[in-house]
C-alpha cells in the first residue's frame, strides 16, 4: 500500500499540470485562433463617421484608425503615424505615415485623407465633437504623401492626444453631403471591421478586414445587437444568446442589481473596471436658495454619498469629492476639502445662510430634476435626503431630449440637476469649460452659471501651457477652488462592467475608451 | 355588390381629409414636446457648442415656423416622399420598409393567436356557464387583461427562456447562424412565441370575455329555443345560430383593437429587441426624428382606416342582414 500513494501524487500532479499548461494562453487550446463570431449588445451609433458622429465615438475605431492611438495602459502609441516630432516650441507637429494602409475599397490611405480629414473636423458646419479641440490648428501641410505638416496657432498640450481622431477617406467624401450621404451609415474606414450591414437601430454586422494594416482580427466576423432592456440583454448574456456586453451596451449603464448574478455564472467572465466619468450634483448658481454659499455646502454636507454608492450601484462606483475623476491620476486632487455626511452639520450651516424650519419643517421649496433609468431612481435618493435637512424638492422627471433641452438650451431649470459625460480626451480641460463663465448663455456649456475669473484664468492657462507639471499644479488649484465654492458637488466615479462568454479570449479592458469594445480584433474564440 | 363598391370609393375619400388632420395633430404634438434632434443628439456634448447646434438647426429646416415646416412637409408627402430621417440619415420610406415585415408577421401572429384562443375560450366559458372551467377561463382572461405588456414579457423571458431554456430571450433569428430553409423559418418561429404571446395576451382576454357575454346573451334569445326545439343538436345550436351572431360585436372589437395593437407592439417590440416597426417608434420619440415620427404616424393611420373598412366590409359577410346604401 506504502508504494501506490506516490503514484497517485504523481499522477494527479501531472493532471494538475496539463490542466494549468492547456488552459494557459500560448500554450495549447489557449493559443489564438482564426474563425468565429462574436454577438455583441451595444447601442446604435448614431453614424459610423468619426469626423461627424455625436454618438459615443471610441465605437468608431471598430472601423477607422486615427494617427495615433492608445494601448490598454491609456499609453499613446502609433497607429496610422508610424513616429512624429513636436518642434520645440510645441508650433509644429510633423507627422510620417505608413504607407501600408488601405481603405475599404482597397484605395491606399495618404496624407491628403489626414488633411482632408482635419479640415472637415474644422468645418462649423458639420458639428464635429473633435472641432473644439482642434480649435488650436493653424494649417495642415502635406509635404509628401506619407508626411503631414500641422501647425498650431498656439501650444497646445492636448493636441496629440486628440489624434486618434478617426481618418475618413478623402476621395469618398469630398462629393458628399455629411448631413445626407449613404456613406455615413456604410462607411468606408481603414479599421479591422468592414461594416457589412447595418439594419438602423436592429443590428450591425461586421466582417473582419483581411488586409487591415495592423493584421487581420481573430475573428470572422462581430454582430452587434441593439437590446433596449438592459434586463433583457442580461438574460439574453445569460442565457448564451449573445456573447459580450461592453459597459457601454445600454443606454443608461449596465443594470448593477444583476451584475452578482451574473459573477457566479459559471460561463461568464464579469471585468470590473474605473471608468473617466463622475455623476455630480449641479446647483443653478445664480439664484436664491443655491447662490448661498452656506446652503450649497449644507446639501453637501447633508448627502450621504456611501447610500447612494451601495444602493444604486450596489457597490459599482467609487465615493468622489474631487471634480477631476482618479482614472486620471496625474491631475487628480485628492486632497481637496470634503463634506462628509453631516446631518447636523447640514441644519447649522442652514439655519445660518438664513433658511430656518418654517410650517413642517420645511425650509424652502426647490427641484430636482432628473430622466428615466439610473438618474431618476438617484434623484429619488436625494429628495429624501434633502428632505432630512428641512429642504424639499419635488422631481422633475423628462426623458433624455426634454431633460437636456431644459438644462441646455431653455435654461428653464431653478434647482439641482445630475449630469455625467464620457470624455473624446482623457484630459480634464474638455470637461473644464463647463465653468468658464463666457460658456454661460443658451445653449453654452455652462449650464450651471458659476462665474470665478480665477477658475476663468486657470482653464484658460491648462489649454495653451505645455509644462505638464505645471499642468498639474493648476487642476490642483482648480479643484481646489471648485471644492470650496461647491458650484456642484462630485458624488460617484462610475464602474465599468464588461462581461463576456468564456467561450472567447483576448479581451483587453482599458480604463480610457471604456472596456474591452476598443480592441476587439484581439478577441478570439476558444471553441 | 355595386353599392358596396360605391360605399368603399366614399369611405376612401373620406380617409383623405381624415389622414390630413391626423397628420396636423401628430405633428403639432410632437413639435410642442421639448427638445429637438438637435438637443438629443449633441445637447449632452461639452465639444459642441451653441452656435453650431444652431447651424445644425438651420440644415435640418427646424428654425422655419412650424406652420411653413408643415406645409413644406404636406406638399412632400403629396409628392409620395415620406422624407429623410436627419438621425438614421436615411429616407423614411427605406427605414419603415425594412421594418414592416417583422411588425406584420408579429402582429398577424399576435391577432391569430388572440382571435383563435380568445374565441375559443369564450365559447367554452359560454358552453360551460358557471362550471369550473368557465371561472378558470374569466380568471385568466382577467390575468391576461390586466398584466401589463413590459412585465408580461418579462416574465415570460424570465420563465421560458431563462430558467427552462425552451426559447430565445430575444430577437428574431438566431444572429451568427448559417441556418437556411426551413432549419431557419423554424428558428424564426421560436423567437415569435413570447413576443406573440405578450403581444396577444391582452386581446385574447378582451375577445374571451366579449365571446362569452354575446354567445349567453344570444343563447337566451327566443329562435335559439326555436332551433333546439326543432331538435338540432346543441353543435349545431351553438356554432351555425349563436356563435355565428355573437362574432359580430367581436369584429368590431377586432377592428378597433388592431389600432391598438400597434401600441403595444411598441412595448413588445422594444421588450424582445424585436426588429420591427415598434421599436423604431420608440426609439424616434425618444430622438425627436419628426420625419421619421410623422412617417410613421401616416403609416399607422392608413392602417387603421384600413382596417375599420375591412371591418365594415366583414359585416356584410358575417351578417347578411347588413347592406350598405351608397345614400
Amino acid at each position: 500500500m506504502h508504494g501506490v500513494k506516490p503514484w497517485w501524487m504523481m499522477l494527479l500532479t501531472l493532471a494538475l499540470w496539463l490542466m494549468a499548461t492547456l488552459d494557459s494562453p500560448g500554450v495549447g487550446w489557449g493559443q489564438p485562433k482564426y474563425g468565429g463570431t462574436l454577438v455583441m449588445v451595444h447601442t446604435d451609433p448614431d453614424l459610423m463617421n468619426p469626423v461627424a458622429t455625436p454618438g459615443w465615438i471610441q465605437f468608431q475605431r471598430m472601423s477607422f484608425n486615427g494617427l495615433i492611438d492608445y494601448d490598454v495602459q491609456g499609453n499613446i502609441v502609433p497607429s496610422i503615424a508610424t513616429s512624429w516630432k513636436i518642434s520645440d516650441d510645441g508650433l509644429t507637429y510633423t507627422f510620417q505615415l505608413r504607407q501600408d494602409v488601405k481603405w475599404h475599397d482597397g484605395q491606399t490611405l495618404t496624407a491628403e485623407d489626414v488633411k482632408f480629414t482635419y479640415e472637415k473636423i474644422l468645418d462649423p458646419q458639420i458639428a464635429s465633437r473633435f472641432n473644439l479641440n482642434f480649435q488650436a490648428v493653424k494649417d495642415i501641410q502635406t509635404p509628401s504623401p506619407s508626411t503631414v505638416v500641422v501647425t498650431l496657432k498656439g501650444p497646445d498640450p492636448v493636441f496629440l492626444a486628440n489624434l486618434w481622431a478617426g481618418i475618413i477617406p478623402k476621395h469618398i467624401w469630398e462629393k458628399e453631403d455629411f448631413a445626407k450621404s449613404p456613406y455615413n451609415i456604410s462607411p468606408v474606414g481603414s479599421g479591422p471591421w468592414k461594416l457589412k450591414e447595418w439594419v438602423r437601430g436592429d443590428h450591425m454586422i461586421f466582417d473582419a478586414n483581411p488586409d487591415y494594416f495592423q493584421g487581420r482580427p481573430y475573428l470572422d466576423r462581430v454582430i452587434v445587437k441593439v437590446i433596449p432592456d438592459a434586463t433583457v440583454a442580461f438574460a439574453a448574456l445569460e442565457k448564451g444568446d449573445v456573447d459580450y456586453f461592453p459597459f457601454t451596451g445600454v443606454i443608461g449603464g449596465p443594470p448593477y442589481q444583476l451584475v452578482n448574478r451574473l459573477k457566479q455564472s459559471p460561463r461568464l467572465e464579469v471585468k470590473v473596471f474605473d471608468v473617466v466619468s463622475t455623476q455630480r450634483l449641479f446647483f443653478r448658481n445664480d439664484r436664491p436658495p443655491f447662490n448661498n454659499l452656506k446652503v450649497r455646502q449644507a446639501v453637501a454636507h447633508a448627502i450621504n454619498k456611501r447610500f447612494i454608492v451601495d444602493k444604486l450601484l450596489f457597490g459599482y462606483g467609487q465615493i468622489t469629492h474631487s471634480e477631476v475623476p482618479s482614472a486620471l491620476p496625474w491631475a487628480h486632487n485628492p486632497e481637496v476639502p470634503q463634506y462628509n455626511y453631516d446631518v447636523a452639520k447640514a441644519n447649522q450651516l442652514l439655519d445660518e445662510a438664513g433658511y430656518p424650519r418654517g410650517a413642517g419643517g420645511i425650509r424652502f421649496r426647490t427641484h430636482i430634476y432628473g430622466n428615466p433609468g439610473v438618474r431618476a431612481i438617484l434623484s429619488e435618493i436625494l429628495k429624501e435626503q434633502l428632505k432630512a435637512v428641512g429642504i424639499a424638492a419635488d422631481v422633475v422627471m423628462n426623458e433624455w431630449a426634454s431633460y437636456i433641452n431644459a438644462i441646455r438650451n431653455t435654461r428653464e431649470i431653478d434647482g439641482v440637476f445630475t449630469i455625467f459625460s464620457l470624455q473624446s480626451v482623457p484630459d480634464p480641460s474638455i470637461e473644464a469649460i463647463r465653468y468658464h463663465s463666457t460658456q454661460i448663455k443658451p445653449g453654452g456649456q455652462n449650464y450651471l452659471f458659476y462665474s470665478n475669473p480665477r477658475v476663468d484664468a486657470i482653464i484658460d492657462e491648462t489649454q495653451s501651457t505645455l509644462d505638464q507639471q505645471k499642468r498639474t499644479q493648476l487642476f490642483y488649484e482648480y479643484q481646489d477652488i471648485l471644492a470650496r465654492e461647491v458650484p456642484m458637488i462630485p458624488l460617484y466615479t462610475l464602474t465599468g462592467v464588461d462581461i463576456w462568454n468564456k467561450k472567447f479570449d483576448g479581451f483587453g479592458v482599458t480604463q480610457w475608451g471604456g472596456g474591452a469594445i476598443t480592441f476587439l480584433e484581439k478577441v478570439w474564440q476558444k471553441e | 355588390m355595386q353599392t358596396l363598391g360605391l360605399y368603399i370609393v366614399k369611405r376612401l375619400l373620406l380617409a383623405i381629409p381624415l389622414i390630413g388632420f391626423v397628420m396636423a395633430i401628430n405633428f403639432w404634438i410632437i413639435h410642442a414636446a421639448p427638445g429637438d434632434p438637435v438637443t438629443y443628439l449633441y445637447g449632452s456634448l461639452g465639444e459642441v457648442s451653441a452656435e453650431q447646434m444652431h447651424k445644425l438647426r438651420e440644415q435640418m429646416g427646424l428654425t422655419q415656423p412650424l406652420y411653413v415646416q408643415f406645409f413644406c412637409y404636406l406638399r412632400q408627402l403629396l409628392r409620395g416622399d415620406l422624407g429623410f430621417s436627419v438621425i438614421n440619415r436615411k429616407p423614411v420610406l427605406t427605414l419603415i420598409l425594412e421594418r414592416l415585415p417583422a411588425t406584420m408577421l408579429l402582429m398577424s401572429a399576435a391577432f391569430v393567436f388572440s382571435v383563435l384562443f380568445g374565441g375559443l375560450w369564450g365559447v367554452i366559458a359560454a358552453v360551460k356557464a358557471r362550471t369550473q372551467i368557465d371561472y378558470w377561463v374569466t380568471i385568466l382572461s382577467l390575468f391576461g387583461y390586466s398584466m401589463p405588456t413590459f412585465w408580461l414579457g418579462l416574465l415570460l423571458i424570465l420563465v421560458f427562456s431563462l430558467h427552462l431554456g425552451w426559447l430565445p430571450t430575444m430577437g428574431m433569428e438566431t444572429l451568427g447562424s448559417k441556418d437556411s430553409g426551413l432549419s431557419a423559418c423554424m428558428d424564426v418561429l421560436r423567437h415569435l412565441v413570447l413576443p406573440t404571446i405578450t403581444l396577444g395576451a391582452y386581446n385574447l382576454a378582451i375577445y374571451a370575455r366579449l365571446l362569452r357575454a354575446n354567445m349567453l346573451e344570444v343563447l337566451a334569445q327566443d329562435f335559439i329555443n326555436t332551433a333546439r326545439a326543432k331538435g338540432l343538436s346543441g353543435k349545431a345550436v351553438y356554432y351555425k345560430h349563436a356563435l355565428r351572431n355573437a362574432l359580430l360585436p367581436v369584429i368590431t372589437v377586432a377592428g378597433i383593437q388592431i389600432g391598438f395593437m400597434f401600441t403595444g407592439a411598441v412595448l413588445t417590440e422594444t421588450i424582445f429587441a424585436w426588429p420591427g416597426m415598434g421599436g423604431l417608434t420608440y426609439q424616434a420619440l425618444l430622438q425627436r426624428d419628426y420625419a421619421l415620427l410623422m412617417g410613421l404616424f401616416f403609416m399607422v393611420s392608413v392602417c387603421v382606416i384600413g382596417m375599420s373598412l375591412v371591418t365594415d366590409v366583414l359585416y356584410t359577410i358575417v351578417d347578411p342582414r347588413i347592406r350598405y346604401s351608397p345614400s
